[in-house]
């Protein structure tokens, strides 16, 4: 089976082509600037045959419709037919409380999206556009939805719950949610992998650090908790984020300096983080490091510093949540590059078994050899492991969307 | 077809702010002025507005940049031609024959296809686009004063107007994150109609010294629980303009309710305009700043 996995951002659309057989990616590329007269295009085959373009795209039919075009393309594409799409596999943002997993696409799927769409104003709409576009493009085609929050719906009730009035729970669906779901739960499947052990008998906890950053509690193959919360504000230091703070902080400044209510989100959401941390230097984790001399400035110093003791800090609250630990996996961006933040923020950890071993962690980096593969960096002797697995999103949707076709099929 | 690039003839208090919501929806801009000197002017009443979104968390750095890279000035209408717009938003002041003359100009710079709207508050929109050979692309908006923080405009078909443009527009101006309100093809729309006689009535107010001009906005703001008292927002919007508005809606709607309060015209007359002259009902530093005292 090839299925179509796509991503709609509110002005983007990134794909990747997945034949299932050997999960090998035929072809991936993403649409940027959608709406814009100045919208760009960037394809690339399995055989690194790359195609640019920049036209405008008026939206997201549009921008889908070149996507499947460039697939069908004699020189750049993939396949000849549109009817060589077996499926589309769609990721969503929220699911909401209704999704604890992947389903198939159909009327009620629709409207129980529409409805999750107060939840994530920025995100749902267009992954909405997305799956009616594509509904309209490739009506032979069946599709999926795979959320972002679904791997997080295990979790208990005195995990989520917020000590708010409760009416908001019951108005407004107040509650965590947690983001990231799909990382977390294809690292921590992968890390039992590596680890030769079954995945329903360990406690692990992963760390997907990137631009948004979160933190999960997996016990027995389920997710029992997670740093991001509502909204993906919540938890860890991120790019621009600034994660936990206490919320009357907001309050406080809101009233000061006469900030409204957009002002403030913003503030919070690109204002804050490393960006914020660093006297506005650079959301960018590398900068930084600035080449191991973060340790000399005492601004980068503080910013690394608190980024790493927020992250020490979940770790050892979910150690704590689940009575144990046996794994820590970190991924995306930061977590498979930055040896040094791994480094620091799992020091002091021996107390829980964790022994980093600093050539190993160094060499699962931008800079080491073992870049992109997924290796444990603890010492032979470490009780707990800690892993630095890759994430592989789209290949989680495209098995999703696989799995649902065949059995619906049958 | 969307809207992509915008023409903004006039850039003072209301049209630098036009092209400031605009540019910062990702949309190019670029504005006319009627020489060096104004063009400069409105460049740095947009810097300030970008500087003030800056301090407030409105804007990163970059967004700032994106933002400041799509704002471009001229003194010429005709370069509006190479520019090609789909929308040229006629932005000048509220006195009828120069407004339409400005109409008629643009209508034959530009090609037919592209909408002209003339932001007005207190003027007909089939009064405005008299003079033009192509009548059918000129609609009415009205921007409210802070373009930026106001969630609503009004928008209004002349008699000649092409019933399709409305829905362009008002797919344009939800871009800005604001609702469309479709208003009356009659001088004032919604809006100024109300709040003229209650302007004025607050004029009334201080001319007959019943409180101080302190008092009186401080009364009506915190009572009405709106964010500037009346006295310090026609100090903002200009009390030339504010006159201006009166005196159309009072020769237009022939009714004693919007007759200029005196004092309105004596400020005028004396140049004290508001803000910008940093003199009106009250005193400004040169930051804008309210004076107290």
């Amino acid at each position: 089976m090839r299925v179509l996995v796509l991503n709609c951002g509110s002005s983007s659309v990134k794909y990747q082509f997945i034949d299932m057989d050997g999960e090998k990616v035929l072809a991936k590329g993403l649409v940027e600037k959608i709406g814009l007269h100045n919208s760009e295009m960037s394809h690339k085959r399995h055989d690194n045959v790359t195609y640019t373009v920049e036209k405008e795209i008026l939206d997201h039919n549009v921008a889908i419709e070149m996507v499947i075009d460039i697939l069908l393309s004699s020189e750049y594409g993939v396949i000849r037919e549109k009817s060589e799409i077996d499926a589309v596999g769609h990721r969503v943002v929220h699911g909401g409380e209704k999704f604890s997993g992947s389903v198939a696409i159909t009327d009620d799927v629709m409207k129980t999206l529409e409805d999750c769409s107060g939840l994530a104003p920025l995100h749902n709409p267009p992954n909405i556009k997305g799956i009616l576009a594509t509904m309209k493009l490739l009506p032979q085609a069946p599709q999926c939805c795979v959320f972002d929050t679904a791997f997080h719906q295990t979790m208990p009730d005195y995990a989520y719950t917020y000590a708010l009035p409760q009416n908001l729970y019951r108005k407004y669906g107040v509650r965590r949610y947690g983001f990231h779901g799909t990382s977390h739960r294809y690292v921590s499947d992968r890390v039992a992998a590596c680890m030769g052990r079954p995945y329903i008998e360990l406690k692990i906890i992963t760390c997907h650090l990137g631009n948004g950053s979160s933190i999960a509690a997996i016990n027995c193959g389920k997710s029992v908790d997670t740093s991001m919360g509502f909204t993906p504000v919540e938890g860890l230091v991120m790019g621009t984020r600034c994660g936990d703070i206490d919320p009357a902080i907001l309050l406080h400044v809101m009233e000061k300096e006469d900030l409204t209510i957009q002002q403030a989100n913003n503030m919070i959401n690109k204002h804050s983080g490393l960006y914020a941390l660093s006297e506005g230097a650079s959301s960018d984790m590398r900068v930084i490091y600035n080449d191991g001399e973060w340790t000399r400035d005492h601004v980068h110093k503080l910013a690394m510093e608190v980024t790493a003791y927020r992250i020490r800090k979940y770790i050892g609250a979910y150690a704590a949540a689940m009575g144990g630990l046996d794994a820590v996996v970190y991924t995306a961006g930061i977590g498979e590059n930055a040896f040094y933040l791994r480094a620091l923020a799992c020091s002091g950890l021996e107390f829980l078994g964790i022994k980093i071993d600093p050539e190993k962690n160094f060499k699962a980096s931008a800079m080491g050899e073992w870049r992109g593969l997924e290796k444990a960096v603890t010492t032979d002797d470490s009780r707990v492991q800690v892993w630095v697995i890759p994430t592989n999103e789209e290949i989680v949707i495209a098995r999703d969307t696989s799995i649902i076709v065949s059995k619906n099929k049958k | 077809m969307p809207i992509n690039k915008v023409g903004i003839v006039g850039a003072g208090t209301i049209g630098h702010q036009i092209a400031y919501c605009v540019a910062k929806k990702g949309l190019e801009i670029m504005f006319v002025e009627k020489n060096a000197e104004k063009q400069l002017e409105a460049t740095e009443a947009i810097n300030i507005l970008i500087e003030n979104d800056l301090e407030k968390y409105g804007l990163t750095n970059s967004e700032k940049k994106a933002i400041t890279g799509k704002i471009a000035g001229t003194t010429y209408l005709d370069d509006l031609r190479s520019f090609k717009p789909e929308l040229v938003i006629e932005s000048t002041t509220e006195e009828i024959e120069k407004k339409q003359n400005i109409i008629k100009e643009i209508d034959r710079t530009l090609p037919k296809e592209v909408i002209i709207a003339s932001n007005t508050s207190s003027l007909r929109p089939t009064t405005i686009s008299k003079n033009a050979e192509y009548k059918e692309r000129i609609i009415g908006i009205h921007f409210i004063y802070p373009v930026m923080n106001t969630k609503v405009a009004e928008v209004s078909n002349a008699f000649h107007t092409d019933k399709t443009i409305m829905n362009r527009i008002g797919q344009f101006i939800a871009k800005l994150g604001k609702d469309t309100i479709v208003a009356p093809d009659y001088p004032g729309f919604i809006l100024t109609r109300a709040l003229i006689p209650f302007l004025n009535e607050v004029f009334f107010l201080v001319m007959e010294n019943q409180a101080s001009r302190r008092t009186i906005d401080k009364c009506i703001k915190l009572g009405l629980n709106i964010p500037y008292g009346p006295l310090t927002y026609a100090d903002y919007l200009g009390l030339d303009e504010i006159l201006l508005w009166t005196e159309n809606l009072f020769h237009k709607l022939c009714d004693t309710r919007f007759q200029p309060c005196p004092i309105l015209r004596q400020l005028v007359h004396k140049g004290a305009l508001g803000r910008k002259t940093r003199q009106g009902f009250f005193n400004y530093n040169e930051k804008g700043e309210q004076v107290i005292g």
